[in-house]
């Protein structure tokens, strides 16, 4: 594609995006099943600085993908090509792990001169097994349209592949004893990223694919379906579980007093928090094998694999059964009709309780979550368990909306000086207590910081004055249970309602309705996607104002009522004798509506910030005549 | 600059006293006793303690006769609580040519039936990876760490670089109960010391006699002891908080090996100065050539200086563009070209290249921006600077400073991470001198409201905001900040429940001042036939600024801030003033912080409330904190003024 081809196309196209995918040339060849070749030619039209980010080049590699040739061209509006070399472009080790082999190699063109084309040619070469082709994802930045990408499959005729495309145009031809699968995308326009849109991937050309037998770091197996990709992760972590002797029979002398498999658990799950922490190790196939259980009980620490393997191992040597299984923390389902292991991000434990006809899913990662509890990143989620004859998918059972709560009561005893005490109590349900997991053994500085960051009020002398959860519950209740948190504390404020004498007596008060509450976020400009909540939010707040002796209430806010398509809001100030007792309670819907609708979410919002920020004025009594 | 300088230098006596956790320091001598520890009594709010460190940093000889530099490193710390145990994960980065970490030793104790159980860290835990072109790191975990584990660590590191002496640091993010260091010196090199901090350790300087071959030469030693030390926690209004460290900081001056020629680094600023202008950022500040002989036309679409440098800045980024990083040494402008883009640097090196051609006096400065921490002048270093801007004479002897490249920056605008008061200049003719660029000129954001009220307490106003100095800068940044307008609308919406139209701001207009306006409605509370009217849009500070009840390090306030604002109401037909907010003028204590709110009515149905805030302070130091916390709740609570008006 020349530059004077690439913008004779941005003058018909009209209106423009920040940058438009000329062309996307990507193709795997398959030479074996633990080898290929990834080769990709992409020329983008950058129009201007925003277009940048889809035009920079982002590759990962690790040890079983490495990068074999790179070259590249920007030719500037002044129309003189400049070359890319290999030099030129940056790589980094991915920094997230303590040791990980995974690197991204990344380039971001310097030249601003714009309309300007850029252009790359690279190949990467596959070795070692390949678990899944790469992942064909012609978008790559907000604004960003394409002209042309093809993806091509090229592997020896007779290979059984397998994919999940979408509406994606596909193809497939025979020639040469190869067997070509193509995809193609044709004149998308260009996608704007907005707040509460729906996931990107839905609204993106997606492609995802891969060899139905894999030989992966030396692991042979098939991942046809899940029963059988289960399978095959069960032969990787053949020969992890044995245990010292030693730790065997401390583990059977510390559940010898329980009677019931969850009271082992509990022992266990304990024993796991006081021993072990999670550190993250991806090396080679380290990112699908677990660490050996002996080897984590040795070093104390592991990552998510290591960890559940572990207390699989611990439980079994107590004689209770449990599954690993894996997990997409970030999506609920699972490509329909796919199974892949490159869907899953994280691993935890199944462990059946039939007394409390109730299986413990358990987070090995983070043992301050109390058992019984499904957590955010697990309600709900499609799972895949790992079993001996397979993988068997089922679904964690979600929680219904409505129970996930946060409670926040105020006693405030307000002064004449506008300054007060407060006794506050926080009581946080199911999602809202993740946050107030740990609070507990966080020093005092880090409590307070956590307390105080979203008050609108400066707090002095602030003590926490009781924590408690009903985590023990889970035995009584079983399935039932939800979890809650509840932390007690008191503050001063030496400015907690503003007086209408700054520096003297006040003969009013202008007391905040609600200076704990936080706003909805909400956005201004025209949509074009469709308004998505993902997420049940219930938070209430009752506070009870006690009037400082001498006033008298002279406003109080109106009350409000809304029940609408995004949720239910509700406020109200009632005066109870020398109190004031306000509650202010928002209920905000899971929903998916069109963009057009937006404006009405905007009313919503206003109103609901509006009685969040509302005062209510006291006022010194008058002197009778 | 003095206050800070002393709160840096600050030479308390020297900790004599003994640390408060006794213990065996020698490696492996771990007892059960510090196994047993549950918390550190003078900080129980630690969720770790180092109970011992030792470094062993030593510039020698090596069997060769190359010099090198060793570190020998060991460390024991104490898990107290749960978020302690990221304390026993350790990285060490290293370059991949001419340096290597090895030796590495890890042992975790802990306390188990009344005995104490070591475990080692195994070799194949320990892992060395390439990080970047040049870069490597050895990262490693402690084994079987719990709560109560006592962690040991050493290490060795080995560099070709000894003329880089990293800072010796006597304090970190977790207390310290006995720390010591000893830094050995060949003779033959000279460098200048300089320890900083609120608390310093006892300090003792010796000498110890060496041989290579038949060559007798000494290695001095500064040695370093200190115990309890406290921990110094990230804070917020601070730009570097590793200045505040207490710390040893090393720089070379000379090197003197007898046979070989002398060379000399930083032993004085004067010598420091020769260097730069032999380097090349006074050579491209001064270059000549044809790039440059094609620009200088560009400064004839100017009349007054300052038109002529803003013509030749565009003509300069319409050929290259920044590509938003700073640098320090400009590129040659034939390279800039090339390229198309560049640092911030080379733009400026270019720019004072071709106002040179054209007779009019340019400069490089070099500063070292707030990022990198206050530069002492009494302690020399070579690498003291990090950025390059510009200092523009006219034919009067005004001096305009300049970054050409910063799109919200101007002539004597430079933005807060340049404003420093010792920043060096360096004329072509004439010697090299200390320029303070904080007070360039006056930082002001002057705000005018006109609002009118209708019965149902329906309020249309037109807000103006004009910021100049310092403040435009800041202005011009947080509206880049958002990446459409829209975002920025919708931010000023939320902050004073507006609903705004006639939104006027320009984001590509460049001078030293911006301007922004917009209409708006909004909704006052109204409550048996009263209207409480805020005066005030929105609040200028954070309430949350200043929540923490100590602070350990001074509060680094962005520039000197003026505010005036003015707010101007047309009441409702029917209705009386009842209440004005009280007039109030509150001065900060102990800092020049002050704010002033005046209330008046202004005929029969107009109101106006003037507002006026100034901080003339840069800094306030931690036993100024106090005050400043009272003040700055005073001022937050200011923002929330009512106007009561009453239905007659």
């Amino acid at each position: 594609m020349t530059l004077l081809a690439a913008l004779l196309l941005a003058a018909l196209a009209g209106a423009e995006p920040d940058a438009v995918i000329l062309e996307d040339t990507e193709t795997f060849r398959m030479n074996s099943p633990t080898s290929g070749e990834f080769t990709v030619s992409q020329t983008f039209r950058v129009n201007n600085e925003e277009g940048l980010d889809a035009a920079s080049l982002v590759l990962f590699t690790d040890s079983f993908r490495e990068l074999k040739s790179f070259k590249g061209e920007i030719t500037p509006s002044s129309g003189k090509p400049l070359k890319i070399k290999q030099g030129d472009i940056v790589f980094l080790s991915l920094n997230e792990s303590l040791a990980d082999d995974a690197r991204v190699y990344t380039y971001r063109p310097s030249v601003k001169q714009f309309p300007m084309v850029v252009h790359y040619e690279y190949k990467v070469n596959y070795r070692k097994g390949i678990a899944s082709f790469p992942t064909f994802a012609p978008v790559s930045g907000e604004n960003t349209a394409v002209e042309k990408a093809v993806f091509t499959l090229d592997v020896p005729e007779g290979t059984p592949v397998k994919y999940s495309a979408g509406k994606v145009e596909y193809s497939v031809e025979n020639r040469d004893g190869r067997s070509l699968h193509r995809w193609q995308v044709h004149h998308l326009p260009a996608i704007r990223l907005e707040s509460m849109m729906p996931p990107l991937r839905e609204l993106i050309p997606l492609v995802y694919s891969s060899p139905v037998n894999i030989d992966y770091g030396g692991y042979k197996g098939t991942q046809a379906d899940w029963t059988s990709l289960g399978r095959w992760l069960w032969t990787l972590q053949e020969g992890t579980r044995e245990l010292p002797a030693p730790l065997v029979e401390e583990v059977q002398a510390m559940t010898a007093p329980c009677s019931t498999r969850l009271e082992k658990l509990q022992v266990l799950y304990r024993y796991l928090r006081d021993k072990t922490r999670y550190v993250s190790i991806q090396l080679g196939i380290g990112d699908l094998k677990p660490m050996a259980a002996s080897e984590v009980a040795k070093l104390g620490f592991g990552d998510c694999k290591g960890l559940s393997n572990y207390l699989k191992a611990l439980l079994a040597a107590a004689g209770v059964e449990s599954d690993c299984y894996i997990i997409s923390t970030d999506r609920k389902n699972l490509l329909p009709g796919y199974a892949s292991v490159g869907q899953m991000n994280h691993m935890m434990l199944a462990v059946p309780l039939p007394e409390l006809k109730d299986t413990a899913w358990v987070e090995c990662t983070n043992p301050v979550y109390p058992l019984g509890y499904r957590h955010r990143g697990a309600a709900g989620h499609e799972v895949v368990l790992i079993k001996p004859e397979g993988g068997e998918k089922i679904r964690i059972p979600a929680y219904a909306d409505t129970l996930s709560r946060a409670i926040q009561r105020t006693e405030v005893f307000l002064k004449e000086d506008g300054s007060a005490t407060l006794d506050l109590q926080k009581e946080l349900w199911l999602d809202e207590l993740e946050p107030y997991l740990e609070f507990g053994s966080l020093p005092k500085d880090k409590q307070v910081e956590q307390l105080t960051q979203a008050l609108k009020l400066q707090g002095d002398q602030l003590v926490v004055n009781g924590f408690r959860n009903n985590f023990d519950s889970y035995a009584s209740e079983g399935a039932a249970f939800r979890p809650c948190i509840t932390v007690d504390y008191s503050m001063k404020t030496r400015i907690y309602a503003n007086g209408s004498n700054l520096q003297g007596e006040a003969d009013r008060l202008f007391v905040p309705l609600n200076p704990i509450a936080q706003a909805v976020d909400y956005q201004r400009a025209e949509r074009e996607n469709d308004i998505y909540v993902n997420g049940f939010l219930d938070n209430e707040d009752i506070i009870v104002l006690h009037i400082p002796e001498g006033f008298e209430v002279e406003a109080l806010p109106d009350d409000v009522a809304i029940d609408d398509a995004w949720g239910v809001f509700s406020s109200s100030a009632r005066l109870e004798g020398d109190t004031i007792r306000i509650r202010q309670h928002i209920r905000l819907r899971s929903c998916r509506e069109p963009a057009q609708r937006y404006a009405d979410f905007r009313r919503f919002a206003r109103a609901v910030n509006k009685a969040y920020s509302a005062t209510l004025v006291l006022r010194k009594k008058q002197a009778a005549a | 600059m003095k206050r800070t300088l002393i709160f840096i230098l600050l030479l308390v006596a020297p900790l004599a006293y003994a640390q408060h956790i006794k213990l065996d320091k020698r490696e492996g001598k771990v007892s059960p006793e510090e196994a047993a520890l549950a918390q550190y009594e003078p900080d129980t709010t630690a969720s770790a303690v180092v109970l011992y460190d030792y470094t062993y940093v030593c510039i020698d000889f090596n069997n060769v006769g190359e010099i090198n530099k060793t570190v020998n490193a060991y460390s024991r710390i104490k898990i107290l609580k749960e978020d302690g145990k990221s304390y026993a994960d350790f990285s060490i980065p290293y370059a991949n040519k001419g340096e290597s970490v090895f030796n590495i030793k890890v042992v975790t104790h802990n306390l188990e039936d009344g005995k104490l159980v070591s475990t080692k860290l195994a070799r194949k835990y320990i892992f060395d990876e390439l990080v970047t072109e040049g870069v490597r790191k050895v990262s490693f975990s402690a084994p079987d760490v719990k709560v109560g584990s006592v962690v040991e660590i050493s290490y060795t590191f080995n560099s070709a670089n000894y003329a880089e002496l990293e800072d010796v640091f006597f304090q970190q993010e977790i207390p310290i109960n006995w720390l010591e260091a000893d830094v050995d010196c060949l003779q033959y090199l000279d460098f200048s010391r300089q320890v900083r901090g609120t608390r310093q350790p006892v300090f003792k300087r010796d000498s110890n006699d060496r041989m290579l071959g038949d060559m007798h030469y000494q290695l001095y030693r500064d040695s370093y002891v200190l115990y309890d030390m406290p921990a110094l926690p990230d804070e917020s209004f601070s730009y570097c908080r590793d200045q505040f460290y207490a710390a040893a900081s090393y720089s070379l001056r000379s090197i003197v090996i007898p046979g070989f020629s002398v060379q000399s680094f930083a032993d004085n600023w004067s010598s420091v100065d020769d260097l730069i202008r032999k380097s090349e950022i006074f050579k491209e500040c001064h270059a000549k050539g044809k790039v440059i002989d094609e620009l200088k036309p560009a400064l004839d679409k100017g009349e007054t200086l300052e038109e002529k440098v803003v013509a030749l800045r565009e003509a300069i980024l319409e050929k290259v563009k920044w590509n938003k990083n700073t640098g320090f040494v400009p590129k040659p402008a034939s390279q800039m070209l090339k390229e198309g883009s560049s640092d911030a640097a080379s733009i400026n090196g270019l720019m004072a290249s071709v106002l040179r051609a054209a007779d009019i006096q340019a400069d490089p400065v070099l500063v070292r921006s707030r990022e990198k921490g206050i530069l002492i002048q009494s302690h020399v270093r070579m690498d003291a600077f990090d950025r390059l801007i510009l200092c523009i004479q006219t034919g009067t002897g005004t001096s305009y400073y300049y970054d050409a490249a910063s799109p919200d920056g101007y002539l004597n605008v430079l933005g807060e991470g340049l404003i420093v008061d010792n920043a060096r200049l360096y004329p072509m003719d004439g010697s090299p001198a200390w320029v303070d660029l904080q007070s360039l000129g006056k930082n002001l954001t002057s705000i005018v409201v006109q609002e009118s009220l209708d019965a149902s307490a329906l309020a249309v106003g037109k807000r103006k905001e004009v910021a100049y100095g310092e403040a435009s800068c800041s202005l011009k940044e947080y509206a880049r900040s958002f990446s459409k307008d829209e975002e920025y609308i919708s931010e000023l919406e939320k902050d004073g429940q507006l609903e705004i139209t006639d939104f006027q701001y320009d984001k590509e207009a460049y001078g030293s001042s911006a301007r922004l306006q917009f209409d708006y409605e909004r909704e006052h509370q109204t409550a048996q036939g009263r209207i409480y009217v805020h005066p005030f849009l929105n609040s200028f500070h954070s309430q949350q600024a200043f929540s923490s009840p100590v602070r350990y390090t001074p509060v680094e306030f962005p520039y000197a801030e003026n505010i005036n604002y003015r707010y101007n109401l047309e009441i409702p037909e029917g209705f009386e003033v009842e209440q004005l907010p009280e007039d109030a003028a509150v001065k900060c204590g102990s800092a020049n912080l002050y704010f002033r709110l005046q209330c008046a009515r202004m005929g029969a149905r107009g109101i106006q409330v003037q507002f006026q805030f100034q901080n003339k302070d840069m800094m306030i130091l931690p036993e100024n904190y106090a005050d400043l916390k009272v003040f700055w709740e005073h001022l937050c609570n200011v923002y929330k003024s009512t106007i009561v008006l009453k239905k007659i």
